[in-house]
């Protein structure tokens, strides 16, 4: 590793390159006529290969060298400049590499999975531009561009949740992303203002040396993580995205699994250096209600994508905690292995929903083919998405020997280290982590099993083909990317080349945490057998404690309401303005009227009267009678001549 | 015979200087003869007048920049061009040309253009030597000139109504002027000089001051007032305004007004006598501005006509105008000044664009309703008029006042008078008393619906003078500093 590192051509070209692909993409899908709508999926997927391949160059030339930094002046206001910057290390080409390969693949499998689908040119158009939205996320060196991407990922992924938006819980679902996802980045916003006002900067690495006031940082810190919190789901603005489920399944798995909800993870591990103390406390703690949340509420789900979705939750989670506990590189490292694991089991999901879905076309029977209680013994029909299922639910259950098993251990001896010794609250958080581990276990091989094992009940009937090869591909290099010997050689050690390089790893390793680790999950699998026949009916944990409806009441219909308020103020309330204020005017007006004719003619009829009657000389002051005017000023001048002289 | 050539040379170095004016007379003159070829055309006429300010306007730049800054005294006395009167002469001649602009739209509609055009180019003469005037005689026959001719033009319009407004403001000139006349004589007597500049002006009114002396100096002053328009010699105002053509009472809201404001000026600083006058001119000059401002500003509320409703407007401007004045400092003057250019400005964009919307029928105030959804423009310009004379952000009439009424709290931080500071209260009281006036009529503009006929065509020529005025007026709010680096520059000296 050299000082100065020099970054060469092809870098530059393959990281504009990079960008360039799923945004020409984006553009190229307006311009294929509607006849031809296939062309663009298979140029989009084909453009993503590209971004893909570009990526990987970058991530090649950049991975352990010096971070590659540029910046550009913006804009300047008031003498203060405002830059925009790109800002390239490990962690951001490894996530740059990861983002655009997992959307490459969902790229792919949309080629399978949505042929056919009237909406296909929008459907990859958004696609793209949410790839290249995120890959701005990603490469940005300055937090005030990440927060332009950020919104424009919250744009794109309102989008694609309501692609079928001719459905009202399509468009209710997007649209109530949307809405929570705007509270979080009310927040993000605040937090970037107070950063600015102390350091007059949002380039990233000039923030690293960055005056630090504790109290004013816990808040910006804070702020920001309101923004993380809206896009990463976690408790309490989770809600949008079960509900985000409605939304095309290979989105679900691009957006709500692998990348969009990792943006804030991302970000979170990105300024890192800003959060305080305090601040990590209370990540951590949130992050681990979250997990615990999503990991109960994931039990009792009977759709296949909610589950899933909870569990997205709850890896979610663990990530959270992980950073709150100071250990970026655990959180990272769970959120790449998880991004891959999880990716693969929202496509596998996508595939039984398919394959179900054409059988249930040929056959015109009719049931809900995401709801597991009406699967089960699908393994003989179904062999490869079985296996599928079953290696990337292994990864997410954590079980040894995938990659799953290493980042759940890295977190896990993280929080062992951070508790630290004797008694304290820390200690429950890793107690609840723990638990977390041991319900994913559980809740995933309950899923597995209703759908695949057993006997067959609604599906009997139907006749059931594997999904075409276009949309087995992506899935099988996902779950061969679920295996361990990616992240690290020992499949029981998470010291990896992965671990060690994305950031400044402590060297603390606990075999002991392993062994427990692994013996914690085996037993796990053994509880979740030994009840696998046992349903969660608890209504409760289906809606997740109801949480949907406390924001529904207290974030969602207030901004509806005041959505509609100010549509409201902008008919009538500032037409009424100007009413009351040309009534105001009129009042007014009446007023100095009465005053003129009452007091000031009034006075003046006064000083008629007094002077022997002259009434009706006043009254002709006004008719505009010349001798008056005469005999008022004249008058006038003599008073005034009295009273200066007097 | 050697005093004889030494008045002679005197006399012709005086005509050098007395350029604009020798313009200005020769322009009546050609005009008058102008007027006697009966087929002349009326656009000539009106070039020709233009033609005579533009060249006056020239001739005044040339000479101001050539005299620098000293001050020059004309004729043995009579006359003292200083940078105070050739500004004054500038800004009328300024106003003679807009309203020469204003008169050519409707120059087919006017009686006797040439004479018209010869009456107006004679007050502005009459202006020009009246703020030049530092002889009580001169002073005297320059007002007249002034009156006589305003006299004749307020009843242009040649109806019965004109004919009322051009009478009575005949008789109630007359009145005043006899005042004034009389306040002269007396000063004469007292003083033994009719030149008010001079130290044997002032020095008899320093040593033994009387009563009579305030009588006649108070009487003089009457003539003045009757001029601005202001208080107690204001009530010809509202009538003359209803009933004379719309350019001529642009006119009068300005020529004559300052004209008055500069002779005013003058004569009361050197009654003032820089603080040694026994009696107290500041407190008689804000009771003038107090009662003008209340007088014209409440007497507007109720108006329905539009011109009568800016003839109160007019009376309320002078006692804003004489508030610069009545601050007795030298930058008040200045201040006055910029008020008085920013006054020119917005006067005639209000006056030309009530000349367009009389011209389609709109002469009350409810016959305005609509017209601002159809006419967008020309009632959006003439809304920017009426906020600059209330006095609003952003127009050159908030700088102005702002500036006028600074000038003032500086005067009172200095002597401490308690009138100051009740004029002060006053006119800001009058600022917002005038906003429910001014606004009334863009108020029927733009919120009352109404029926009015007439087809946008914004290419005219009243839309392109309007834009240049209201760019002025603008332009005076957001860089007051380079009129007033020039109006800095003016040297005030009796």
């Amino acid at each position: 590793m050299d000082a100065i590192h020099t970054y060469s051509f092809l870098f530059h070209f393959c990281l504009v390159a990079a960008l360039a692909f799923p945004l020409l993409s984006f553009v190229l899908s307006f311009y294929i006529s509607e006849k031809y709508s296939w062309i663009t999926s298979v140029l989009a997927s084909f453009l993503l290969l590209l971004g893909t391949l570009a990526s990987a160059v970058v991530l090649y030339q950049a991975w352990n060298h010096p971070p590659f930094a540029y910046r550009l002046e913006w804009f300047s206001l008031a003498g203060y400049s405002f830059s925009a910057g790109v800002y390239i290390n490990n962690i951001s080409a490894l996530m740059l590499f990861i983002v655009t390969g997992v959307s490459f693949l969902v790229h792919l499998y949309s080629v399978g999975y949505m042929a056919g689908d009237a909406g296909i040119q929008r459907y990859f158009a958004m696609l793209g531009f949410f790839t290249f939205a995120m890959q701005g996320i990603v490469v940005s060196g300055n937090l005030l561009m990440t927060f332009v991407f950020w919104e424009l990922v919250g744009f794109s992924s309102y989008m694609l949740i309501g692609h079928w938006h001719e459905i009202p819980a399509a468009a209710e679902a997007s649209k109530r992303a949307f809405i929570i996802n705007r509270v979080g980045d009310a927040g993000f916003l605040v937090g970037l203002m107070i950063v600015w006002a102390h350091g007059h900067s949002f380039d990233i690495a000039a923030l690293q040396h960055m005056p630090v006031d504790p109290t004013w940082m816990t808040l910006a810190s804070l702020g920001i993580f309101c923004g993380i919190v809206g896009k990463s789901a976690q408790f309490p603005l989770f809600t949008w995205l079960p509900d985000a489920m409605v939304g095309p399944t290979p989105v679900s798995a691009l957006i709500h699994a692998a990348t969009m909800v990792a943006a804030g993870v991302f970000l979170l591990a990105r300024v890192h250096f800003l959060f305080t103390v305090p601040a990590l406390h209370i990540v951590a703690v949130v992050g681990c209600i979250t997990a615990l949340l999503g990991a109960v509420s994931a039990l009792a789900q009977h759709d296949i994508k909610k589950i899933l979705a909870y569990s997205t939750l709850s890896q979610l989670g663990l990530m959270v905690v992980a950073l709150g506990a100071g250990s970026p590189q655990a959180a990272l490292l769970h959120l790449f292995t998880h991004a891959f694991f999880k990716a693969c089991l929202f496509l596998a999901a996508g595939a039984v929903i398919h394959s179900l879905h054409q059988a249930q076309h040929q056959s015109h029977v009719h049931f809900d083919v995401q709801d597991i209680r009406n699967l089960g013994g699908l393994e003989k029909k179904l062999p490869f998405t079985f296996l599928i299922f079953v290696i990337s639910g292994s990864a997410l259950a954590g079980l040894p020997l995938t990659s799953g098993f290493l980042s759940k251990d890295a977190i896990l001896t993280a929080l062992v280290q951070w508790h630290g010794e004797g008694f304290s609250w820390k200690l429950l958080i890793l107690a609840a982590v723990a638990l977390v581990s041991f319900l994913t276990v559980v809740y995933t091989f309950r899923m597995i099993w209703k759908i695949f094992k057993g006997s067959e009940t609604a599906t009997a009937q139907l006749h059931i083909s594997e999904p075409p090869a276009v949309m087995r591909a992506p899935m099988a290099v996902l779950a061969g990317v679920s295996l361990w010997i990616w992240f690290s050689w020992n499949p029981f050690n998470f010291y990896g080349w992965m671990y060690t390089n994305i950031g400044e790893a402590k060297p603390f390793h606990s075999g002991m945490v392993s062994i427990a680790s692994a013996i914690w999950v085996i037993l796990a699998l053994g509880v979740a057998y030994v009840t696998r026949q046992v349903t969660v009916g608890s209504p409760l944990l289906l809606n997740a404690f109801y949480f949907d409806r406390l924001l529904k009441q207290f974030v969602e219909k207030p901004i509806l309401q005041l959505a509609a308020l100010t549509h409201h103020a902008d008919k009538k309330w500032i037409d009424g303005f100007l009413h009351a204020t040309a009534y105001a005017q009129l009042i007014v007006a009446h007023l100095t009227g009465w005053f003129d004719r009452a007091i000031v003619d009034g006075l003046v009829d006064g000083v008629a009267g007094a002077a022997k009657g002259l009434g009706s000389f006043t009254r002709s002051f006004q008719g505009g009678k010349i001798q008056l005017y005469i005999f008022w000023a004249t008058f006038a001048i003599i008073i005034f001549i009295i009273w200066t002289l007097l | 015979m050697e005093h004889l050539a030494e008045q002679l040379s005197s006399i012709k170095a005086s005509f050098i200087l007395l350029g604009p004016e020798l313009v200005l007379s020769t322009g009546i003159v050609v005009l008058v003869i102008l007027g006697l070829i009966k087929k002349i055309q009326k656009t000539t006429l009106t070039a020709m007048s233009a033609l005579t300010f533009v060249v006056a306007i020239a001739v005044s730049l040339a000479l101001s920049r050539s005299m620098a800054q000293e001050s020059a005294a004309l004729f043995g006395g009579m006359l003292r061009r200083d940078s105070f009167s050739s500004y004054l002469g500038l800004l009328i001649d300024i106003s003679g040309l807009l309203t020469v602009a204003m008169t050519w739209r409707r120059q087919q509609l006017q009686r006797a253009l040439s004479e018209y055009y010869a009456l107006l180019i004679t007050i502005t003469l009459g202006a020009h030597l009246l703020v030049m005037s530092v002889n009580l005689l001169m002073v005297f026959l320059s007002l007249e000139m002034v009156s006589l001719s305003s006299y004749v033009l307020a009843g242009f319009a040649f109806s019965r109504k004109g004919t009322e407004g051009s009478m009575k403001y005949f008789l109630f000139g007359s009145v005043s002027s006899a005042a004034m006349l009389y306040g002269f004589s007396l000063l004469y007597g007292l003083t033994g000089t009719l030149d008010f500049s001079l130290g044997e002006f002032t020095r008899p009114l320093i040593d033994h001051p009387s009563p009579l002396f305030f009588i006649a100096a108070f009487l003089g002053l009457a003539g003045f007032l009757y001029k601005m328009a202001a208080a107690p010699l204001h009530p010809w105002a509202p009538d003359v305004y209803e009933a004379a053509p719309m350019p001529v009472i642009a006119f009068f809201a300005v020529v004559p007004k300052l004209a008055g404001l500069g002779v005013l000026t003058r004569f009361t600083l050197a009654l003032y006598a820089y603080g040694q006058s026994s009696f107290d001119w500041q407190f008689v000059l804000s009771l003038v501005a107090m009662l003008s401002l209340t007088v014209g500003n409440f007497s507007a509320l109720w108006q329905k006509n539009a011109k009568r409703l800016m003839g109160y407007s007019s009376i309320a401007q002078s006692g804003f105008l004489l508030v610069g004045v009545a601050a007795f400092v030298p930058q008040g003057i200045h201040y006055m000044l910029f008020y008085a250019s920013a006054y020119v400005v917005m006067n005639f964009l209000v006056f030309l664009y009530l000349q367009y919307f009389e011209s389609l029928g709109c002469t009350t105030l409810e016959s305005f309703a609509g017209s601002g959804k159809i006419l967008v423009w020309p009632a959006v310009f003439l809304l920017v008029g009426f906020v600059a004379l209330t006095g609003l952000p952003p127009t050159g009439g908030f700088t102005g006042k702002l500036f006028i009424f600074s000038s003032l709290w500086d005067a009172y931080q200095l002597s401490g008078k308690g009138v100051l500071l009740w004029l002060m209260v006053f006119g800001l009281l009058n600022t917002v008393v005038s906003l429910f006036y001014y606004l009334r009529i863009p108020f029927y503009a733009f919120v009352r619906s109404g029926e009015i006929n007439a087809k946008p065509n914004y290419l005219t020529f009243e839309n392109l003078l309007g834009l240049i005025l209201v760019l002025g007026v603008l332009y005076l709010f957001f860089n007051p500093g380079l009129l007033m680096g020039w109006i800095n520059k003016i040297n005030f000296v009796l």
